[in-house]
């Protein structure tokens, strides 16, 4: 079966030829295409966009080499030139290293940079509960939640009110808890250590309950934050 | 003694590019009084402007003034000519391309130089051949940077088949650059531009060299020599194909002497005198001796570990770099190590070890990294899916830590906390770990098997804790894919490297690297620590091998001698030497005291992936792509090889190239069906472990 190829693809298959390629698998090609396609589409529309701002008729030789060289800041960028790189390097180098303070445990840094605060996993609900917003007055640890369902928290004294918003309903509104707890941390690895979690806002979800997982200490690792089942 | 052509414009280029190529292109325009037309007032107000730019920035008023004043520059003039010079360093460096000479000359020159290489004595021949490449690259970009396109694409076609094979994936790409445009954009123009291609050169070579350029007043060769060669010369006998051919390779020429100058501490570290406590009698089994001294156990031990008692002058001292302090489970495991180092099996050319091979079926050829931790009881193995598997190699299934209520009732004072906080009903041979965006390139276990450090095409290193199997950090500061990441062999520090042709020292605790390494001119692609935690080596796709010292982040030490990217690393057991396998296929031995080439192994078919020391440093382990294993007599390797006897002018004359010399020193090559073997691992007790994934 003879099958044409047609040109642009053909085009392709030269410009590998080329560049001196001579093994690929057929897909190459399609790949190739589709980004080919993708790209040039890109740089004429900021062609154009760049022709209109100069409140010229058509696009002009030099829009077009705005467009590209546009675009390879952005897509197309390249590691630093050697020259930044070894001035970046020399001032970094130029302070001694810190000294290694006794630490028993695993040495990590300050947590804000450290994925140790607690997971949570989002539940849905069947049945819809009223709007409700409740300020988190400061608790010892086996305080519940309440709507929240099982979870434990610890207020800071000096860290201000927690306030803990449950949007749910039958509608699909934009749920906007936001719970931060901060949690005192104790010293065994494994514990409730700062505990701060801001749900972005997710339009069109459907209605679902923060559900928090404090007994997540384990920090078993959720693949899906979102558990929508 | 040291002399380079370049003496003049070196001095003058401290600090200041824009003045040194302001200085090249004066010298440059006043070279070519030819055809200045309407270029000529540019050139001048653009040097001008570069001046003035120069005492700006060094607040050097009143001569920018007087300059203003004398130059009568309109201001306009003036304002265009900066505006073209705040464009880029680029231009600037760019313009020492600039010449008006007739295109044609070139190849002309070109050729004569070639007559002139190929006519000269065989002593110096191949020391003169040396140049050819840069010439023709620099001669190429000057063509094109002058809009001599027709002439510069015939000049590539004619000679680029000329060059070494190593050279063509480099020409590939300048050949690339066809129009002045491209070469703004350029990584490789970049290279080019800003450092200077070296060459090495005996003073006799140097002076034939010099002869025929002022005889024939071949003014082309000469002024590309001047503004991009770097010529290392030596005293001394010029050297032979052999030793040529032996260093050359490397991206940028080869390692000029001054950089392999540095003293190094190659020796190890001492090692900490471990009271024995109460606790580690009773494991013994010796209840008898009380409080005794390490002493009393030394017999026991390795005749190697007697000897590091004494002070070793190359041994760095243990207060240069900060170390965290040896917790008790650190001298435990110390303990445990040592007592397995004594029922470690001699290993030598009557002895050959046993070859334990972990091959992985049905992975679908996404298997991107394997590794065996330190006392080889975990494998973890990398996947293109962005996945992390860890492995037990040991009967102990591998268990997460128990939940925090359950660990509030465990007895904190019980002698087996370590043990009772692990909870057992999640006891698995293989944990899975999620959290990477891209391929998982790289793994490293830490000496204590708690952590896991993982990088990826993502730009991240994640730290994994394998108590609770999850991920503790993401250190984020490469911003392109990380090729490799090591944890030291101490713990606490650990080295990435990656696209962004850097190599970074971290320390678990601090969410930004301590040192950064910049040198290398492409890609880092492996890294490893040597065994006393102070000097890093990187190899790189530029075909060089640098040793970095992490004190001070200086590259104490450039190898070049590869012909293709350096994809393994590996350090002696005693810290001397430094073996690295390429994708030349080949595996070179480096003396780490002068930065020399000691060996040349050949044998492999396919890149080498991977190289290991025996534990007691007599055997030599090299595993390929190709999927088989050699191994090496190291011992005699080491021993035959005159190690003080070093030529003054800086290269080993007494390479162990000789063919029937070679042969000897290998001890074994085993092949595999057809599994590329992608890791190798000496146990405590010199089994060698291996792993690789199956290509049916």
């Amino acid at each position: 079966m003879s099958t044409k190829i047609p040109r642009d693809a053909q085009v392709i298959q030269a410009i590998l030829k080329d560049m001196g390629i001579i093994e690929y698998e057929p897909r190459v090609i399609n790949q190739l295409l589709e980004f080919i396609y993708r790209y040039v589409t890109t740089v004429l529309d900021d062609a154009k966009a760049y022709a209109n701002h100069a409140k010229k008729k058509g696009i002009d030789l030099d829009d077009v080499k705005l467009a590209v060289s546009m675009q390879m800041e952005q897509s197309f960028t390249s590691p630093p030139p050697r020259e930044i790189l070894m001035e970046v390097a020399r001032s970094k180098n130029s302070i001694p290293l810190p000294s290694v303070k006794p630490h028993c445990g695993i040495r990590l840094p300050p947590d804000c940079h450290c994925l140790a605060a607690c997971n949570y996993k989002l539940k849905t609900i069947k049945k819809t509960l009223p709007k409700s917003s409740m300020a988190l007055s400061g608790s010892t640890q086996g305080s519940r939640m309440g709507m929240l369902g099982a979870g434990r928290a610890v207020h800071r004294p000096n860290s201000p009110a927690v306030r803990v918003t449950t949007i749910n309903s039958g509608t699909p509104s934009t749920p906007r808890p936001l719970v931060k707890i901060n949690a005192g941390s104790t010293s065994a690895p494994a514990n409730v250590p700062k505990i701060q979690i801001a749900f972005p806002a997710q339009p069109n979800q459907p209605a679902e309950k923060m559900d928090m997982d404090a007994r997540g200490v384990k920090r078993e690792r959720e693949d899906d934050d979102y558990d929508a089942a | 003694m040291e002399y380079s052509m370049n003496q003049l414009p070196q001095a003058i280029n401290s600090d200041a590019k824009t003045q040194s190529s302001e200085n090249q292109n004066s010298e440059v325009a006043s070279d070519n009084s030819a055809g200045q037309t309407l270029d000529s007032e540019n050139v001048d107000s653009n040097t001008l402007a570069a001046v003035l730019q120069f005492l700006q920035k060094h607040n050097l008023k009143g001569t920018a003034e007087a300059l203003k004043k004398e130059a009568r520059l309109k201001e306009d003039q003036l304002r265009d000519a900066q505006a073209l010079q705040v464009d880029s360093e680029a231009t600037n460096l760019l313009s020492s391309y600039k010449s008006e000479g007739d295109p044609n000359a070139y190849e002309k020159a070109y050729l004569s130089y070639r007559r002139f290489v190929e006519s000269s004595l065989d002593v110096y021949k191949h020391e003169l051949s040396l140049v050819l490449y840069p010439l023709f690259v620099h001669m190429y970009l000057e063509m094109i940077y002058n809009n001599h396109e027709a002439e510069a694409s015939k000049f590539m076609e004619r000679f680029s088949i000329d060059q070494e094979d190593y050279y063509q994936e480099d020409l590939k790409k300048v050949s690339f650059i066809t129009k002045k445009e491209h070469m703004k954009g350029s990584d490789l123009m970049e290279n080019f531009k800003s450092s200077q291609f070296t060459v090495r050169m005996s003073r006799d070579t140097y002076s034939v060299l010099k002869r025929f350029l002022q005889d024939k007043n071949q003014s082309i060769v000469m002024n590309v020599i001047q503004e991009h060669l770097y010529v290392d010369m030596y005293e001394g006998v010029p050297r032979n194909k052999a030793q040529v051919e032996s260093t050359a390779g490397a991206m940028e020429g080869e390692a000029n002497r001054q950089v392999n100058k540095t003293k190094i501490y190659y020796g190890l570290l001492k090692e900490p005198d471990i009271q024995l406590s109460v606790v580690e009698e009773e494991e013994d089994g010796e209840p008898g001796e009380g409080g005794e001294k390490p002493k009393k156990k030394k017999p026991k031990k390795d005749p190697l570990l007697n000897k590091k008692a004494k002070s070793d002058p190359n041994a760095p001292p243990a207060s240069r770099l900060p170390l965290p302090d040896l917790r008790d489970i650190d001298k435990l495991e110390k303990v445990r190590a040592l007592r397995e180092a004594s029922k470690r099996v001699a290993l030598g050319p009557d002895s050959l070890p046993s070859i334990c091979f972990y091959t992985m079926l049905n992975c679908a050829e996404t298997v991107t990294c394997v590794e065996f931790c330190e006392d080889s009881s975990l494998l973890a193995a990398g996947f293109s899916d962005s996945i992390l598997k860890v492995w037990s190699l040991v009967p102990q299934k591998l268990r997460a830590m128990k939940p925090a209520e359950q660990l509030a009732d465990i007895d904190k004072e019980a002698e087996d906390v370590l043990v009772r906080m692990m909870d057992d009903k999640t006891g698995e041979t293989m944990k899975v770990l999620y959290g990477h965006c891209g391929p998982v390139y790289s793994a490293s276990f830490s000496h204590d098997r708690t952590l896991l450090l993982s990088s990826s095409e993502d730009a991240t290193i994640r730290l994994w804790s394998l108590q609770t199997w999850t991920c503790l950090v993401v250190y984020k500061g490469h911003i392109y894919p990380v090729w490799d990441v090591r944890f030291s062999p101490h713990g606490y520090y650990f080295s990435s490297v990656g696209h962004d042709r850097t190599a970074r020292l971290w320390a678990t605790d601090h969410h930004q690297p301590l040192r950064i390494f910049a040198g290398h001119y492409s890609d880092v692609d492996v890294v490893q620590f040597h065994p006393n935690s102070n000097y890093v080596a990187t190899g790189s796709s530029d075909r060089s091998v640098r040793l970095w010292d992490c004190v001070s982040g200086n590259c104490v030490r450039l190898m070049t001698g590869h012909k293709g990217t350096v994809s393994a690393l590996c350090f002696s057991t005693d810290g001397r030497f430094l073996a690295s396998g390429g994708a030349d296929q080949k595996v070179l031995l480096w003396d780490l005291a002068h930065g020399h080439l000691l060996a040349d192994l050949p044998g492999h078919t396919m890149t080498i992936s991977s190289l290991a020391f025996s534990r007691d440093g007599t055997v030599f382990a090299t595993a390929s792509l190709d999927g088989s294993i050699q191994l090496w007599d190291f011992f005699r390797m080491t021993d035959e090889s005159s190690l003080e006897d070093v030529n003054i002018s800086g290269h080993n004359p007494d390479l162990l190239k000789r063919s029937n010399v070679i042969e000897s020193l290998r001890l074994a090559r085993y092949p595999t069906k057809a599994t590329p073997v992608m890791s190798l691992h000496f146990t405590r007790r010199n089994l060698l472990l291996a792993a690789g994934m199956f290509e049916g």
